[in-house]
């Protein structure tokens, strides 16, 4: 594994570019993961060598269906530590991403205005709100209904 | 500090690609990678209690890191060949010498792997993954059973990981 680290024990830079590329062999990918793996330094900068090159995106559905699985008794109700601000940029993200849809389909602007005012109580005003949209909008209602079914 | 479920799915919105691409860079199969990403935010929403909340893209990745490491050690991932009972449901690829892909990744190619399957494991895997309908969407319009819809969708996976694969023979 000669020259894949840094005398510190990280990745060289250009080892994670070309790992972001598919660039490296298998032993040094392997090699390189193993250690990427349990490093959040070199893990945050290979996400930022991936962020520099063409993301590929999943198929549409993708969400949906990782929402299908998840451990059903815990939906919906508590969950987790997580950071306010990751919420709210990613929440915007979602916004963003479905603005469009969004307005259409339920027939008010409300919402959408309502992220203009970050903040700490907008955090749990556009979780509440996402509660209401998700089942309308993001078209999990069929799931709900098949678990109900159950 | 808690989060629900609808926060969990936002952070899914937000780092689905890259995570996909990561998997995807690493298996060189779009299957197996659309999987792989699957695993990765499943596996995080089980362990979120460990997270600290600090960095969920860092986290993200590192998981993700770790799923595909162990998928590519692991001796069983080789799909080849396909039970009997899973090749019976491969059509024919035709007469025709098949094309060497130029694009694996291209929307064409995953279309004609798709078109490899019998029904009705085809139709599902072309709107899943070709024409970008979820299943509950195509529950809707074609009044099928949800469940139904994802069993198929499994299976097709499970196929076209192994058509992938062998192409790469
Ligand atoms: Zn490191």
């Amino acid at each position: 594994m000669n020259g894949l680290f840094l005398p510190d024990g990280h990745v060289e830079n250009q080892v994670l570019l070309d790992f972001s590329e598919g660039k490296l062999g298998p032993e040094e990918m392997l090699g390189v993961a193993e250690h990427l793996g349990s490093c959040e330094i070199c893990a945050e900068r290979l996400a930022e060598a991936f962020d520099s090159g063409k993301p590929s995106a999943p198929p549409a559905g993708f969400a949906e269906e990782v929402r299908r699985r998840l451990p059903q008794r815990e939906t919906g109700a508590e969950l987790f530590l997580y950071s306010a601000r990751v919420v709210l940029a990613a929440c915007a993200a979602l916004f963003l991403v479905f603005s469009g849809t969004l307005r259409t389909l339920a027939g008010t602007q409300n919402s959408y205005l309502d992220i203009t005012a970050p903040g700490f109580s907008a955090v749990e005003q556009i979780s509440s709100r996402l509660n209401g949209f998700s089942q309308q909008i993001l078209h999990w209602e069929v799931f709900q209904h098949a678990e109900k079914k159950k | 500090m808690r989060i629900n479920v609808r926060q969990f799915e936002c952070a899914i919105v937000q780092y689905q690609s890259l995570i996909f691409t990561i998997c995807l860079t690493m298996t060189k199969n779009y299957f197996d990678a659309e999987d792989l990403a699957q695993e990765t935010f499943l596996s995080a929403y089980r362990n979120w209690n460990r997270f600290d909340g600090e960095n969920p893209k860092a986290w993200l990745t590192a998981i993700a890191v770790n799923k595909c490491r162990d998928f590519l050690k692991s001796p069983a991932r080789k799909s080849l060949p396909l039970p009997e009972e899973d090749a019976a449901l491969l059509r024919d690829p035709g007469g025709l010498p098949e094309e060497q892909a130029e694009d694996r990744m291209s929307k064409e190619h995953i279309r004609g792997l798709c078109g490899r399957l019998k029904e009705p494991y085809r139709s599902v895997a072309e709107s899943y993954f070709c024409d970008e309908k979820k299943l509950s969407e195509l529950a809707r319009e074609s009044g099928q059973n949800i469940r139904t819809l994802e069993t198929r969708l499994y299976r097709a996976k499970k196929l076209l990981k192994a058509l992938w694969e062998e192409e790469q023979q």
